[in-house]
Parts: C-alpha cells; structure tokens; sequence
C-alpha cells in the first residue's frame, strides 16, 4: 500500500499527482499527517514543487472537464480526513479521461465520492447561512459564533456581506479560530490562531435573546412532536452557538 | 418593543398556519437598505415539531370577529388575546432580521371589525417596513378574504408571497364552518392576482409578487374524500398557476363541537396528500391517474408505489433506455436518482452494482426495471406488495396464512401466488 504524505496545500497536493505519474506510483491514501506505518507499507515524503504543480494545472485547464481547478479549492475546505485521497482520485479520472467531461459520470467510484464531499460543503454553507446567529456588540458591530465541520467561513462572507451591506460584522468559527470580517465596505479573513477573541456584548442582548426564545417555543405545535425529524434538519452538534437550544442544554 | 407575553400569543394563534417557505424570489438588497431575498429560501431553526422556522409568523391580532369552528381564534373560543402595532411588528422584524433569525415576515390577522380595516393595517405594516425601514427581505402576506380589491393589489406591489386560504376543500363545509367566510370573497382575489402577475409577467415585470401565490386548506375537519381534495388541488394549479397548496391536518382547538371530529386527525392522510402534491407538481402525474375508483389514498403505500402496482403493463423499465419522465415513475427512483441514471448512462451501460452505488433504493425498484435487459425482481405480485408495505419497523411481514388473514392475502393464495 502507498501512502504519500504532503504539506497539505492545493500546491502539494498537484506535486503528488505530478509524482505519481511521473514515478508510475498511485497512492492508496493521500495525507498530510504522520501518519501510522504498516510492515507492507511504502510511505513516501512529498516535497512541495511550483513547477511541478505548475504543469499539473495547465493539464487540467485543457482536460474536458471544466471547473476541476475551482472545485478543488472549494474540496480542500472539507473538515473530513480522506479528502487529498478523494479530491486525488478525481483529478486522476480528469486527466485518464482528458477527452470525456467526467464530473457527471456518477457510476465511477471516484467521481461519486468527489461530488459527495462537495456537496457536504455546499450544503453546510446552506445550512449555515440559516443557522448563524448574531449579537450585538457594545462598539455596535454584529459578532456571531459556530463550530462547522468544514472550513466554509469565507464561503459565507459574499452571503452576508450583500444581506447586511451596511452592516459591518464578525463570523468567528470557533474550532478553527478563523474570523471574517466586513466592516460595512470590504471582507477579510483572519486567522487568530491562539489568541483569545473577546467581545463585549450590549445590554440589550439578552432581551432580544429571550424574545427568541419566546418565540421558538411559542411556534411549536406540541400536538405534532417530530423529535427526531428537528434533529435530522437541526443536528443536535451545531445547538452550541444557537441560543434558542440554549435553555434545552441548561435543562440536560 | 413588543412584550413576551404578546410575542407568545401572537405567535401561538399563527402557528397554525402552515406555510413558512422563504423560496421564490431574489429581491436584491438596495443601496442603504437591509436585507435580500434568496431563490432557494433558507431555514434558520427547526422547532420541536420539525417544521422549519424561516419567518417571523405572527399575527397583527387575534381578536376576531368571525366564528370560523375549527380555528383556535374563533369569536367564541375562550383565548387570551392581544395586538400589536404595525412599527411593534416592525421593530421586531428588523431586530431579529440583524441577528439572522428570519428570513423575513409572515403576517397574518384575524378580521378585526371589517376586512377592509384589517387589510389596511397589514397594508400599513409592510409599506413602513419596505419605505421606512428599507427592509428587503421576504415578506410573506395573508390576505384577508373579501377584502377591497385596491388594497390587495397594492399589497401585491410591496410583498413576495400572498396567499388566501381555501380553508376547506368544499364550498358546503365553509358555510358550514365558516359562514362569514364565501367561496367568493376566498377565490376571487386569488384570479385577479393570478391574472395581474400573469400580465406582468408578459411584461418581463417581475416586482408584482415575485414569489406567487399559495394556499392553505384543513384537511379531516369535514367530510371530503382524497379525491376531491387532490382534483381541487390540482384545479388550483391549473387555474391561478399557485406555488403550493398546503394541507394542515386538523388538530381540535378547545371545546368540544359537535361539528367537529374531537381527535386529531392523524399525520398520515396529510403525509400522503403532500406525497401527490409532489407526484403532480414534479413528477408528470395527473390527478386522474392518481385516484381510482376508490376516491381515497391507500394508507399503505405512498401514491406512487400504488399507481405502479395497478399498472404492471408500464414495468419493467429499462434504466438505460427509458427517458427520464418514465424513470420517475418507478418506485424507489427519485429526483437526484433520475439525474444521476440520466447522466451516468451517458459513459456507458448501468448494470444494478452501478445503481446501488448510485444510492437507487433497490429494495423498492428491483421489481420494476430492467438493467440490459436483465430482471432480478418477482413476478409475484403479493411479494412485490409486501416490499412497498409501510411497516413501522420497515421489515417486510410475511404471514403465515390464518382464518383472519386478510382479503388480499387469502386471494393471493387461492391464485397460488404463495
């Protein structure tokens, strides 16, 4: 079995197609962790290489398929561990297939697995467009908090950005520690890495907070309990950052 | 501000009402405005009932004058009431809208005094929302029946959504139920709208209810059959060109009435009413060929399993052949599954390891398509049955033949089909 493992980047990961053809050697798994070693196991170091990359791309550009390059930055947002492996073996196919306009042939195996992981992003950046909640801060900015699985918050700045264009705002993903930022003008990314973010909340908050509250639980129809389909549409993972499940956690 | 205890019940006498879908329209923010409106709609909680929370459903009050039976803010139902003022509702929207709560606004009123009055002030409410607030969200707008037809219109200019509830699928049970409520005063508005946005859109004008129309009706308060309810429903998108019609099955509302079933009606009949609102709205099916003999659904099987197992003739179907309205119709094959079949059949053959892949429910298809001219499901009729069957564990039930086994059964063995 092998395994190459790489520095995690869209650069590293073209250089890993690159090698591979090059030294006729199609990795199994595509990591850019350490990863643990089987006795049969051959791992091999990838070291990042523009050039390399470089061709890999203009490859791309005049394989069949379109869009490969934008759909593989979009990809490496996922959250999941086996993405290098799964975005690796669809630029395989494009290239296999130069001739052919793959990205609907949904009975290859690879091309099946690449639209799913894409399709878990778009659709929790769907999702999230829904389930952010902002607060108001004491400076008058908006700050919002939330934990997604996939890396998908400067996917939802241009989203929010037109909905509150006066508006300036934070997106803070909490387990990354990344923060988008618009200021009424112009977004940015920033990545906070260890530094704690601190923001203080106005007064008002709290009122507009129970009014929700209020309003969550009034719209139900106990007649009609559906547990478990709330939890299908509403996983019960994302209930940390929204402050109408916040009374449900006090009570568990 | 508007108060908790108005907040609650406000919002408990709307949430009956059905409809809380932000789809249909792409209103676009202004220059010093807040908000927009997107295509695909988008849901921002989900209450305990699993429906989804994407307005603010409220009502401008619940006083009302009518005496509808089945509906909790009747006249002579004992309920706490209370109103609300048009900026009271605004303030709220415009606050929960900055905290991304909402998508926009679905108000509603009970007949306080007359229509006209009532209409105005749902007028009022949304003209200050979209001039003195700016607000460019979705707004979704109830309008009330009988109503002056200038007021309805102009509502039409500012709103995405309006839509008037048929209430109940006949005329006889509305004076029944609702005598201060007419056929009339309900459909009417619905034609002229339909009518207006129909001009409007020849005239590639598309500020006059962006989102369309839709409507509501209670389903198991009176006596129609399913049949009358889908044929009505599908009249309904003939005629006024709706978006939904949406079914709410009924839940008694305090007080015992002799009108009225005193149970609710379970969720099922609804469930399966919504099932042939898909089948006639994506899937190509007519409410004729739907409905048999037997004017009421089976509870058994969903609608479309039932319409293939009253027509063997149709099956099976080759998957890599057949054109995508036919795949539709094969149980077990939705609308990603069709796309992915079309598609994928481009490359090459499908045989069934392609399709299980492709994550087709074979359990339920197996018996009606061919792949390369191959068939791997039964002949056997009752068996074919059994896999559709609802169970509430979703495992198949073979019994064992018993003096009370039922019709179905005992037929199928006489014709030795076990």
């Amino acid at each position: 079995m092998i395994t190459f493992i790489f520095d995690g980047t869209k650069i590293g990961l073209f250089t890993c197609v690159f090698d591979a053809y090059y030294e006729r050697r199609i990795p199994k798994t595509i990591t850019d962790k350490q990863v643990q070693v089987g006795f049969y196991d051959n791992v091999y170091q990838i070291e990042t290489d523009t050039q390399k990359a470089k061709r890999v791309s203009d490859c791309l550009k005049n394989c069949k398929t379109i869009g490969v390059l934008k759909d593989v930055s979009l990809a490496l947002k996922s959250g999941r561990d086996d993405k290098f492996t799964v975005i690796f073996n669809y630029v395989k196919t494009v290239i296999d297939n130069k001739n052919l306009d793959v990205s609907k042939n949904f009975a290859n195996e690879s091309v099946l697995a690449f639209s799913d992981l894409i399709k878990q992003i778009t659709y929790e950046v769907h999702r999230f467009k829904g389930f952010i909640r902002f607060e108001e801060s004491v400076d008058g900015y908006y700050y919002a908090h939330f934990s997604p699985d996939n890396d998908i918050t400067w996917l939802l700045m241009p989203h929010f950005a037109s909905r509150f264009s006066n508006q300036a705002f934070i997106i803070h993903d909490v387990k990354r520690n990344v923060l988008g930022m618009y200021d009424g003008y112009n977004s940015a990314q920033v990545n906070a890495e260890d530094r704690q973010v601190t923001v203080y909340l106005s007064d008002d908050e709290i009122n507009f907070k129970k009014l929700w509250q209020t309003y969550y639980k009034s719209v139900n129809i106990k007649e009609r309990k559906n547990h478990r389909l709330m939890k299908n549409f509403l996983p019960v993972r994302y209930w940390e950052h929204l402050p109408e499940k916040q009374v449900e956690i006090a009570s568990f | 501000m508007i108060d908790f205890e108005r907040l609650r019940i406000l919002t408990e006498s709307a949430k009956y009402d059905v409809s809380c879908s932000s789809s249909g329209s792409s209103r676009r923010n202004t220059k010093r405005g807040l908000g927009n409106a997107e295509m695909g709609g988008i849901c921002h909680s989900f209450t305990e009932d699993g429906r989804c929370i994407s307005l603010l459903k409220i009502l401008l009050t619940n006083k009302c004058s009518y005496d509808c039976q089945y509906c909790v803010n009747r006249r002579s139902n004992d309920v706490e009431r209370a109103e609300a003022t048009p900026e009271e509702i605004c303030e709220l929207v415009m606050s929960f809208y900055r905290r991304n709560m909402i998508e926009g606004l679905f108000l509603s009123s009970a007949v306080d005094q007359s229509p006209d009055a009532t209409m105005e002030k749902l007028l009022d409410t949304v003209i200050r929302l979209r001039k003195l607030h700016r607000f460019n969200g979705y707004i979704h707008l109830k309008g009330i029946p009988s109503a002056d037809k200038k007021l309805i219109m102009r509502a039409g200019e500012f709103v995405d959504r309006m839509s008037f509830n048929i209430e109940l699928p006949s005329e006889r049970s509305l004076k029944l139920l609702a005598p201060q409520k007419s056929k009339v005063g309900i459909l009417s508005p619905m034609g002229y709208m339909a009518t207006e946005k129909k001009q409007a859109l020849s005239l590639k004008y598309n500020k006059f209810l962006p989102a369309g129309q839709t409507t509501q009706m209670i389903v198991g308060a009176s006596p129609e059959s399913d049949g009358q309810i889908i044929r009505l429903t599908q009249g309904l998108y003939k005629k006024f060109a709706l978006k939904r019609v949406y079914f709410s099955s009924y839940v008694p509302t305090n007080e015992k009435n002799a009108l009225l079933p005193t149970s609710p009606v379970g969720i099922l009949r609804e469930h399966r009413l919504y099932q042939v609102d898909w089948l006639l709205r994506f899937y190509g099916f007519k409410a004729e060929e739907i409905l048999d003999e037997n004017e009421n659904l089976p509870e058994g099987y969903d609608p479309k399993c039932h319409w293939a197992l009253k027509h063997p003739e149709f099956f099976p179907v080759e998957i890599n052949t057949a054109p995508a309205e036919v795949l539709l119709r094969v149980p077990g094959i939705g609308f990603k599954g069709a796309y992915k079949i079309v598609n994928a059949r481009r490359y090459g053959k499908l045989d069934f390891l392609d399709l299980a892949k492709m994550r087709i429910v074979l359990k339920r298809a197996i018996n009606f398509i061919t792949c390369n001219g191959k068939f791997f499901g039964t002949e056997n009729q009752l068996a074919v049955k059994n896999t559709l069957l609802l169970t509430s564990t979703d495992s198949v039930i073979l019994s064992q033949l018993s003096m009370f086994s039922n019709d179905e059964i005992r037929q199928s063995v006489l014709q030795g089909e076990i």
